[in-house]
């Protein structure tokens, strides 16, 4: 899962712009499935780095528009990754320190996030947006919430 | 005699430097002005100079002097006022004893547009040293105004003669190159700072001798790289150098090729051959290497090992000494004896010199003159109360500081300190490894590109937030955690008088919100407590900022007051603005450049930012270095699993990193700006976060040094090897002194003003022509406004230094400090009507902009005739404004002349037919009258008192003065009155109906007398009813700042004393 993510999010990154009904799709999809299948957060902190690389190296290349795109993005899903990786090992945190785990607010941000994407394939484009940012905020609330319970393990 | 020789050592390294650094300037100096091109100045003195009409539109400057060397081919003055007029000059140069002119060129003015410092070339005189030479400068235009201005005949040096030798010269007297050798090297010694350049070479000199006797000189030197992680480097290496030899290669193929020869196998001899020729090419080649290169590695690590291995125990060295606390409060001092005040910019900087000046006129106003050069205002004055109150008791108790320069290197050193402190408390090292992460971390912080390019490049007063911000996180912590409520108070003390609640709040909150998941984890134990700490807290804040708050009703930022610029920010179209703003700003975001710790760099290149030359050469080249901490922050998460304990911190580091990049870019992934534009709609408030570039700028600084420091105590523990944690900390310490190069070597400091190329911040003394100008204006009997000219276009002030002709203080007019009179200086003084204004001046409609400064009160106007034309092209005067400026322009205003103030200033009285009172009387609204039947008498900015007589019908009173309902008409007896009359004139300001039968009807008996004829004869006070709260607000806060102290004392000495 996690080398079809980077391959999906390398596909993204190389030919889709930064913004579009595609883009999107790829974004809802990769972000929800990952948080979801890959619970292993060094997947993630390895892929932020080769990502951030690439994006190095397209960056010390660079010779257009393009390739500045590229980088952009090479950078966006490096910082995303950095971010579900540390939500990947606050909850593996949880489940070592404290020998539980509350599912509720994954389960929460998928459902959102599915929701979501329904929303988005009928066309309901504004709203879906709107849900996917209150899933943005949640997604902080809960790692502030968990941040927070871990000090005292 | 170990020290003897320490300090010779010492000695000889800081001279090593020191001949490097001139060296270098002369290097530099010659490169920049070509070794053949010798330039020469002449001060006055050196120059008889008269000018004079040589008829109605010629005026002619005449020069006289002597060279001072052969081959003069060039000359220049400082000039202005030279391409905003159409005419010509004639440039002339003869021999003092000759009648012909030698040369003689014209110019038309849009010839020196884009140049600033033109020389008038001629054919050089070989034989010119010591002879008299005559120049002409002369102008000849049909605009010739009445008191011409072209050359700046006080600047230093008045000329600039260029002699261009002719290069088969220094052939044959090359003695002559080395005269020129010398007395540029000369003047460039000269030119050397001589207390920065002694010190900082000084201080790197400590630091190299450190680095390279450390260890020798018995230091304490904590790191050492051990003897086995060296062997593994000698077995690297050495087997290269010194075993293997290149030529076993060719002599194994030899053999070869002998075998072959002798069993007859001519073609695989033949093939042999050919690769016994290459390979001793190769050889040959390798053992030169070998000889030059790689036999010296060894020597080389050993060298990199005890630079590197030296330089992390130096930092770990320094921090434990008490010395360093000594070298930092005397660089303090050293710094404060500078002469050079950076001063202008948003907020003036004015306190740091004239802070009772500040209190008097303006910070103690709570109506009418609350903006400077403004009508309204979005935050009272009277925030900075306190800020300024510290700044007087400063400035009285150090008077013989720059304050300014004191204040700011207190605040360098105090950042590295307090936020040492914070991150020693939060990841609290467990051996010396840690300990030098703490400092690097700090260093990090302070030294970060994210401050050079806001806080510090701005230097308002948000830029304590450096050394305050870590401190308060400190105290708040430890305050929470050990239940000592008195160190909250400390912090609620800090954060009031610096305004990092009021005037500062975006970027202090800005930093406090990407703080949060941090505060969260070292606080959720102590929820209970935190609560009912912050209920204390909040009621502390309330009452010792009571003294501003209680008038932000009174504000623009409370509601839009009539003729405010911008609309307010909870109203519909504030909204709609900022959106269109946040997308335009933020689409050119790109997250790479803070994910490796820069600047975004498109914003740079659009808006051509000021920093944009350092930016290019040395930030642009250095920024994949960055990539080091990106990488760190990832590698240390990969391996957390060997410092579990340390797991919650890196996940609030970060939470908290990753909130400070969105917030700082905002443009990431596809509904990044969507969502901030989301959180300024449904959060109030959010909106001061617009400009998300700047606000998080240092937040961002703050939360990288934090994640660097857990992300280096995590990686340091997994590391197995001594060397590689020495070599990891190194190249940290490394990339972070590459940042920090061009803030330290004051590259920053040089940057001309945006947009000009030879205009500096930075002065010594205002002009005395401009100190004799406000001298004069604060004893004017006025109430009226005063209109600047040439009007800028934001409300600022450009006023020249009175030493250094190209170095100005720019920013917002200072008239107000100064003088309590308001001025209307650039076009935002207009506000709403800014736009318009600019209209009727590029069109020539000066009959409009006229009867604007009418309705503002204007008496006055002052015109400033020293702009100099690269200032006159500058964003200050954008879309060519200096140039719509016309004489006919500032004709069409002035009326007659009171007084000149040396040859930059002029002071006339506005045009009489735009003259207007502040309070006056008429029939008809919306019409001015000057009628003598109202006089009046300013008491105070919220007080007036007025006589109206012969009141016989209706008439409408008129007080040009911003609109509030504060405003009220009171009675002798102190009775309100004509409440339900007030209302908006001229869509701005205050009037009232005064209806004579109404009075007669209504007021007591005392309070009129009526005339023979039936008219009233009354007084009235027109006061600001708000202003009753003020002198109790201020006792309330003023005791409970003193309270606040006096509890913190006391809490503080009963914990010392039990």
């Amino acid at each position: 899962m996690t080398v079809l993510i980077a391959l999906i999010t390398l596909l993204d990154a190389m030919f889709l712009p930064l913004k579009g009904s595609l883009t999107n799709t790829v974004f809802i999809s990769t972000v929800a499935v990952g948080i979801w299948k890959v619970t292993a957060y060094k997947n993630w902190y390895v892929l932020a780095l080769v990502f951030i690389t690439m994006a190095t190296g397209f960056f010390l290349v660079e010779n257009g528009t393009t390739s500045e795109t590229i980088v952009h993005k090479l950078a966006d899903w490096s910082y995303l990754f950095l971010i579900i990786g540390t939500i990947q090992l606050t909850r593996l945190s949880r489940v070592k320190f404290e020998s539980h785990l509350s599912k509720l607010p994954y389960l929460l941000f998928l459902a959102l996030t599915a929701l979501a994407a329904g929303l988005w394939v009928f066309d309901r484009l504004a709203t879906a947006q709107q849900l996917m940012q209150f899933s943005y905020l949640f997604i902080v609330i809960v790692l502030v919430g968990y941040l927070a319970s871990l000090m005292h393990k | 005699m170990s020290w003897f020789k320490s300090a010779v050592k010492l000695a000889a390294i800081w001279g090593v430097i020191l001949a490097a650094f001139v060296i270098f300037s002369i290097y530099r100096d010659i490169k920049e002005n070509k070794l053949f091109n010798y330039t020469d100045t002449y001060v006055s003195s050196e120059v008889g100079a008269k000018s004079g009409y040589q008829s109605a539109t010629t005026f002619k400057y005449i020069f006289r002097f002597t060279a001072h060397d052969n081959y003069l081919g060039s000359i220049s003055f400082k000039y202005f006022r030279l391409k905003d007029n159409p005419g010509q000059v004639i440039f002339r140069i003869r021999e003092a004893n000759q009648s012909k002119w030698y040369a003689e060129n014209r110019y038309d003015f849009s010839y020196f547009k884009d140049d600033d410092n033109y020389h008038f070339g001629f054919p050089q005189i070989a034989d010119s040293q010591n002879k008299d030479f005559i120049l002409e400068f002369e102008i000849v235009t049909p605009t010739l105004s009445q008191k011409p201005n072209f050359l700046d005949l006080k600047t230093v040096p008045i000329l600039t003669a260029k002699y261009v030798f002719p290069r088969g010269m220094f052939y044959k007297s090359p003695g002559k190159l080395a005269t020129i050798l010398i007395n540029r090297s000369t003047a460039t010694i000269q030119k050397v700072d001589r207390v920065k350049v002694p010190l900082v070479t000084l201080a790197i000199a400590l630091v190299a001798f450190l680095i390279l006797y450390g260890q020798e000189s018995q230091a304490r030197s904590s790191i050492i790289i051990r003897q086995k992680d060296l062997q593994k480097n000698v077995q690297l290496f050495g087997h290269w150098t010194n075993q293997v030899s290149p030529f076993y290669v060719p002599a194994g193929i030899l053999t070869l090729l002998a075998i072959a020869l002798i069993s007859g196998n001519f073609s695989l001899a033949e093939k042999l051959a050919v690769y016994l020729w290459l390979t001793l090419l190769a050889s040959a080649v390798f053992y030169v290497l070998q000889v030059t290169v790689l036999h010296r590695l060894g020597r080389l690590r050993d060298f990199v090992n005890l630079i590197t291995g030296n330089t992390v125990s130096t930092l770990d060295y320094l921090m434990t000494k008490k010395a360093l606390l000594v070298v930092g409060v005397l660089y303090v001092i050293i710094s404060g004896l500078s002469s050079t005040y950076y001063l202008g910019g948003d907020d003036s900087r004015l306190f740091y010199i004239y802070p009772q000046d500040l209190l008097n006129n303006y910070v103690s106003k709570i109506v009418s003159d609350t903006g400077l050069s403004q009508l309204t205002n979005s935050i009272p004055p009277s925030s900075l109360t306190a800020f300024t109150v510290l700044m007087i008791g400063l400035r009285r108790s150090l008077p013989f500081l720059n304050l300014q320069a004191a204040l700011t290197s207190a605040n360098i050193i105090g950042g590295v300190l307090t936020f040492y402190l914070l991150i020693k408390y939060l990841i609290s090292p467990r051996n010396n490894y840690e300990r030098v992460i703490c400092v690097l971390a700090s260093l990090m912080y302070v030294f970060s590109i994210f401050n050079f390019y806001t806080l510090l490049n701005s230097r308002l007063v948000a830029e304590y937030l450096i050394s305050l911000f870590p401190l308060s996180l400190h105290l708040a912590i430890k305050a929470v955690r050990e239940s000592k409520f008195y160190l909250l108070v400390v912090v609620a003390v800090i954060w009031s008088t610096f305004n990092f609640i009021s005037v500062t709040l975006p970027l202090s909150g800005a930093v406090l919100l990407t703080t949060l998941p941090l505060l969260g984890l070292v606080l959720w134990k102590y929820k209970v407590r935190l609560v009912g700490y912050m209920a204390a807290i909040l009621f502390v804040f309330l009452v010792l900022n009571i003294h501003w708050l209680a008038f932000i009703p009174y504000t623009n930022f409370a509601t839009t007051q009539p003729g405010a610029s911008t609309p307010s920010i909870t109203s519909a179209e504030f909204r709609k603005q900022n959106e269109a703003g946040i997308r335009t700003v933020s689409e050119i975001n790109n997250s790479f450049f803070p994910l490796v710790n820069s600047y975004h760099q498109k914003i740079q290149f659009n808006f051509h930012w000021p920093q944009l030359p350092i930016y290019l050469s040395w930030y642009s080249k250095t920024l994949t270095l960055g990539y080091l901490f990106i990488a760190i922050v990832i590698w240390a998460g990969m391996v957390i699993d060997k410092d579990k304990s340390r797991i919650p911190l890196y996940i609030a580091a970060v939470a908290n990193l990753a909130l400070a990049i969105y917030f700082f870019t905002v443009n990431i992934s596809p509904w990044g700006v969507g969502l901030f534009v989301w959180l300024t709609d449904r959060i109030p408030g959010f909106v001061i976060f617009r400009n998300m570039y700047d606000k998080f700028a240092f937040g961002l600084a703050f939360q990288w040094a934090i994640i660097i420091a857990v992300s280096l105590s995590i990686l340091i523990k997994s590391l197995g090897a001594e060397r590689l944690k020495v070599y990891l900390l190194f190249c940290v310490f490394a990339i972070v002194a590459i940042n920090a190069k061009p803030f330290v070597l004051g590259e920053f400091r040089r940057l001309p003003y945006w947009t000009t190329r030879n205009s500096y911040d930075g002065i010594k003394a205002f002009n005395q022509d401009y100190v004799n100008l406000i001298t004069f204006v604060k004893n004017q009997d006025t109430t009226g406004r005063y209109l600047s000219l040439p009007l800028l276009t934001g409300n600022s002030s450009i006023i020249q230094d009175d030493y250094q002709p190209n170095h100005y203080y720019a920013g917002v007019s200072p008239l107000l400090v100064f003088t309590g009179k308001n001025d209307l200086s650039g076009l935002i003084s207009f506000s709403d009507q800014a736009g318009d204004v600019y209209s009727w001046i590029r069109d020539k409609d000066y009959e409009k902009f006229g009867r604007l400064l009418q309705k503002l009160n204007t008496k006055y106007v002052i015109t400033n005739n020293s702009i100099s034309t690269d200032l006159q092209g500058s964003f200050m005067f954008s879309d060519g404004l200096f140039y719509l400026q016309t004489d006919p322009f500032i004709g069409s205003v002035v009326g007659p002349k009171v007084q000149d103030f040396g040859r930059r200033y002029s002071l006339y009285k506005i045009a009489p037919k735009y003259d207007s009172e502040k309070i006056f009387i008429t029939e008809t609204p919306g019409l001015f009258t000057n009628r003598a039947q109202l006089s009046y008498k300013k008491l105070a900015s919220h007080d007036y008192q007025i006589k109206i007589s012969k009141l016989s019908h209706t008439q409408t009173l008129v007080f040009l003065d911003p609109y509030l309902q504060g405003w009220q008409l009171r009675t002798p007896s102190g009775r309100g009155v004509f409440g339900d009359t007030h209302q908006v004139i001229f869509d701005y300001a205050n009037a009232w109906e005064l209806d004579p039968l109404d009075i007669k009807a209504n007021f007591s008996p005392g309070d009129f007398q009526t005339g023979p004829d039936g008219s009233v004869e009354l007084n009235l006070r027109l006061y600001f009813q708000p202003y009753d709260y003020y002198l109790p607000t201020q006792v309330i806060s003023a005791s409970a700042y003193l309270l606040a102290i006096l509890f913190v004392l006391k809490s503080y000495l009963r914990l010392k004393l039990t």
